[in-house]
């Protein structure tokens, strides 16, 4: 029943019917354009020019096609649903492109009609088109279900064995099976039982496995009764997310219902395809027409409805009537009404949002006889669009984890930040309690009890820290706020809770915590790239090598490696051990200053990886162990001077002690052969020894005094005779400066001590003989020259000198000045014992040495004031 | 008993005392030796292809520029080799006996305390190297 039946209306139509219509089809939120088989538009509606953005003159008589997109599939795609049309076919809800004026293109939900002339010839098409972008955007998961279930057409999901997964309920009504009774059987119970079919299915089904989308394919279905229907089907695969394909969605339509709707009237074929509900009243409100769209919408017939006050679909509040009063009155006042959004309502008393567009209809005279309305449900729209699309997007897009659970705690929706931060899909954890993602311990369950407690008395939760569990049963802290989620009527039904992962800030406060800790430590860190470039530098740093931060970050680490290759290779080295992600612990090496300097260093450097575990840089720890060493190198003097003390003892007193006894006992021996001539050549040699042996003694001890603080006496002391003395007790028993060629020229006075000066001669006399050279006699020559403050003293051989870099630490106890000095003779405590005496006179003393020159030992003695002079 | 090629000792020694005891060993003994006090002039001589090879070398270690020197130029010459060294030294550290016997010295022998025993000592290696070891062999090329 609808306007499309004008027969049965006109005892009661107040206007002319084409008028009635015209209203109708003016009034369209649809844009209505026809065109004649050639595709030229013949009329063009108020809503075409909204939708694209032709005028009516500008579009009457010009070819369809400029709405068409410029685009041969589009062309063709047109030129064939006018072949279809010619032949009487008729178009709904064909989905395609269409272009503005303004070249931009928009998607298009189409309806096309033939009409007729009087002798049933068709002349023309008549289409809707209906702006989808929208209804595009709005395709959420809860969208398309809500489609899914209302869907005129039978939906039914089977998985890849053909079991049946999901049937709706026009599936129901399609086929006669309940969801009940169809899930979980073959697809086979909707299949007529021939071989033809059946093969149809599998090939169908091995079709899907492939990914290959079906539609529109025409073929046979079975109903429970066992009847069989022609349907129109479409099947897409299933895909999980991950891709691969886990079923299949079948939509069929029953097409042996496809009523070949044929109008002489197009206008009548136009109000009854359209989606709007399309209801025209008289000026008391009563009901004079009602299209398909009104009963879908309204839940009357139009049996029902025609003849009944418009009030039937009004909701029942002062409100509401007054408003239909007004609009009564302004239409009888010839005013349209454009989109006004009120409230309708429906058989069942349910209310819905609705866009109304209401026209005056008008007699041939012109009086205003009637009104006729479109009204447009927009519950999907508003609520769609403003609320469900927008909170999606969010809800979508949000970096929290989104859940809702119901006040059981069952969880009722998740969203993709849940599925990263808990590792559950939403197909896994929907449904499922909220205690999966809450540790297990009684804690926190207890916590959970609570806030749903709150949630319940209408409490909101609002970052509130506590820990929840991933599926991998790792746990991690998060910050909660939630929220009562309120139905309709205000009651709590839900709750949903935001979560976010505080690990990270937990980490950033640690991280806070440990550059504090950076920034006050006294060793320098310094963190490094792969390529070696700085990428921090604390203050120890700045302290340590003497460039700043700003200085040092960004160049590379080279700048504090000593400029030598080894370092550079070894440096090269420690960072190919950190990539493999070796540590470096207390490795000794140096570093160079920002001045030039080198410095030794402790450091110990580690990998510094990045969430993933890749290593990304370095961060290295140096200690300055310059102090360090410094003590240790002490140490090892002070047990160098011991172990040379030790060795002196042992080889520079064991052997005179021994000649000592051995001459004594050969003295005896010759006494005893009445060798007095050789007795008294071995006494006196005894003598000699034994004199050297004190001297010597003497001066150790004095020299070793001094190292502790006891000065002897300063004494005017002549130097020449110091010289001699020293020379000859020590010709007396050292066969080497007995057999060298010792000259001097005349010595000076000095103010010294006479037993230091003799200790001081004896060494480097005896130091001077020992190290000759092969072929050449052994020569020293011992001469002073005066200068400003005092005398400086030479003793020059012509041996095989010193290396240069061992002409300062030969002065050291323990080194001696040897090319092989391990394996040469000697104390190694003389020359420190010089250094000290030397010192003790104010002076200085250096060796210096060339290849061919010998060496020469050189010392300073300042005129310093004599206790005796 | 000792002929003319393996009857000379070479005595390397600095210290007067020491060498002065040591040869008149040697000269009651009867046997010939030369005495030199350092170490290059030792290398030099014994290198010397005019001179006459020691039968023995009475090496002491800590001759000025080292007795390990002398010990290594003997054993690193094809035809000084085998000649037989007796390391003599006041030290006993283990060090300096780890490495003369390292460089093959025949025995590492410690200077003894009592005068009597020392020169029993230099004897007894003279005797034992010059008349009941067999001596080195004579060397195809000389």
């Amino acid at each position: 029943m609808s306007a499309a039946q004008p027969d049965s209306v006109t005892t009661r139509w107040p206007g002319s019917f084409e008028q009635h219509l015209a209203a109708i089809v003016e009034n369209s939120d649809d844009a209505i354009v026809s065109k004649d088989l050639e595709g030229r538009i013949l009329y063009w509606n108020d809503a075409a020019t909204r939708m694209y953005g032709y005028t009516a003159e500008e579009a009457t008589g010009q070819p369809i096609e400029i709405v068409i997109p410029d685009d041969p599939e589009r062309l063709q795609e047109e030129l064939e649903i006018r072949a279809r049309i010619g032949q009487g076919e008729r178009f709904v809800h064909y989905e395609t492109i269409r272009r503005r004026k303004d070249g931009t293109e928009l998607e298009v939900s189409l309806s096309i009609s033939p009409v007729r002339d009087a002798s049933g010839r068709v002349v023309a098409a008549a289409g809707f088109a209906r702006d989808i972008s929208n209804r595009r955007v709005i395709e959420s998961a809860q969208y398309l279900a809500a489609i899914v279930e209302n869907s005129d057409d039978a939906i039914v999901s089977i998985d890849r064995d053909g079991k049946i997964l999901s049937g709706n309920d026009a599936a129901t009504r399609m086929y006669g099976y309940t969801a009940e009774e169809a899930v979980g059987q073959p697809i086979d119970i909707v299949i007529p039982d021939d071989p033809e079919r059946r093969q149809e299915e599998l090939d169908i089904r091995a079709r899907i496995a492939r990914g290959e989308r079906i539609e529109h394919y025409e073929t046979e279905r079975r109903r429970k009764d066992g009847t069989r229907f022609p349907v129109s089907l479409s099947i897409s695969p299933v895909r999980d997310t991950f891709g691969r394909i886990v079923a299949a969605a079948t939509s069929a339509r029953d097409i042996s219902q496809r009523r070949v709707l044929e109008s002489a009237q197009y206008l009548a074929a136009i109000v009854e395809n359209s989606d709007d509900a399309i209801v025209s009243k008289d000026l008391d409100g009563r009901i004079l027409s009602w299209n398909d769209a009104a009963t879908r919408m309204y839940g009357y017939t139009a049996e029902e409805a025609i003849g009944q006050p418009i009030e039937i679909v009004i909701p029942d509040s002062p409100e509401r009537r007054q408003e239909e009063l007004d609009i009564r009155a302004r239409i009888a006042r010839g005013v349209r009404i454009e989109h006004s959004e009120t409230e309708r309502r429906r058989k069942d008393g349910t209310r819905f949002p609705v866009s109304l567009s209401i026209s005056p209809v008008r007699d041939a005279s012109g009086r205003i006889v009637a009104a006729a309305g479109f009204a447009r449900d927009v519950t999907e729209q508003r609520r769609a669009i403003e609320s469900t699309e927008y909170l999606a997007a969010i809800v979508d897009n949000s970096d929290d984890a989104i859940v809702s659970k119901d006040l059981e705690g069952r969880i009722l929706s998740w969203n993709d930040a849940a599925t990263r931060m808990y590792g559950y899909t939403a197909e896994e954890a929907i449904g499922q309690p909220i205690d999966i993602v809450i540790p297990a311990d009684p804690k926190r369950r207890q916590e959970e009890l609570d806030i749903r407690a709150r949630i319940a008395r209408g409490e909101r939760i609002e970052h509130y820290e506590t820990e929840r569990r991933r599926k991998d049963g790792t746990r991690f802290p998060v910050s909660l706020s939630i929220s009562p989620v309120r139905d309709a009527w205000g009651r709590i039904v839900a709750a949903a809770g935001f979560a976010r992962d505080i690990s990270e800030r937990r980490v950033l406060e640690s991280a806070q915590y440990l550059a504090a800790i950076v920034d006050n430590s006294d060793d320098a860190i310094v963190s490094i790239d792969q390529t070696g470039k700085i990428l921090s530098w604390n203050d120890a740093a700045e302290r340590m090598y003497l460039y700043t931060a700003e200085e040092a970050i960004g160049r590379p680490i080279d700048i504090v490696i000593p400029e030598d290759k080894a370092k550079r290779q070894e440096e090269l080295d420690i960072r190919d051990k950190i990539a493999r992600g070796e540590q470096i612990k207390h490795y000794e090496t140096t570093r160079r200053r920002k001045d030039g300097a080198v410095f030794q260093v402790s450091v110990s450097i580690s990998p510094v990886r990045d969430a993933l575990g890749w290593i990304v840089a370095a961060a290295g720890f140096a200690r300055d162990i310059s102090d360090r060493k410094r003590l240790e190198a002490e140490r090892r003097r002070a047990t160098g001077f011991l172990t040379s003390f030790a060795n002196f003892s042992a080889h520079d007193f064991k052997t005179p002690m021994q000649h000592i006894l051995w001459d004594s006992q050969a003295a005896l021996e010759s006494l005893g052969a009445s060798d007095p001539a050789e007795v008294r050549r071995k006494l006196e040699r005894i003598i000699a020894t034994s004199r050297w042996m004190q001297s010597r003694t003497d001066g150790l001890l004095v020299a070793s005094g001094l190292s502790q603080g006891k000065h002897p006496p300063r004494e005017r002391v002549s130097s020449q005779q110091a010289f001699q003395e020293a020379y000859r007790t020590l010709a007396e028993v050292d066969q080497l400066v007995q057999r060298a060629t010792v000259t001097s020229e005349p010595l000076p006075e000095v103010v010294s001590n006479e037993v230091l000066l003799g200790f001081l001669f004896r060494n480097l006399l005896e130091n001077a003989c020992k190290y000759g050279r092969l072929g050449t006699p052994v020569t020293v020559h011992v001469s002073a020259e005066r200068n400003d403050c005092g005398w400086q003293f030479s003793i020059k051989d012509n041996g095989r000198g010193i290396p240069p870099d061992k002409l300062e630490a030969i002065f050291e106890a323990g080194v001696r000045g040897e090319n092989v000095s391990s394996e040469e003779p000697g104390s190694g405590i003389g020359l420190h014992f010089c250094h000290t005496i030397i010192g003790w006179h104010q002076g200085r003393i250096w060796a210096e040495s060339g290849p061919e020159t010998g060496a020469t030992f050189k010392f300073t003695i300042p005129d310093l004031r004599a206790a005796n002079g | 008993m000792a002929n003319e090629l393996s009857g000379s000792v070479l005595v390397v020694e600095d210290d007067r005392v020491d060498a002065e005891y040591i040869t008149k060993t040697l000269e009651q003994l009867g046997i010939t030796h030369e005495v030199i006090p350092r170490s290059y002039e030792a290398i030099e001589s014994l290198l010397r292809r005019d001179s006459p090879r020691p039968g023995l070398v009475l090496l002491d270690w800590k001759i000025s520029g080292g007795g390990a020197s002398v010990l290594r130029a003997v054993r690193q010459d094809p035809l000084l080799a085998i000649t037989p060294v007796v390391v003599l030294s006041r030290s006993t550290a283990r060090d300096d006996v780890h490495a003369a016997l390292a460089g093959h010295a025949n025995a590492f022998v410690a200077k003894a305390a009592e005068l009597r025993d020392f020169q029993d000592h230099v004897a007894a290696i003279c005797s034992f190297f010059l008349s009941i070891a067999q001596p080195p062999p004579v060397p195809d090329t000389e």
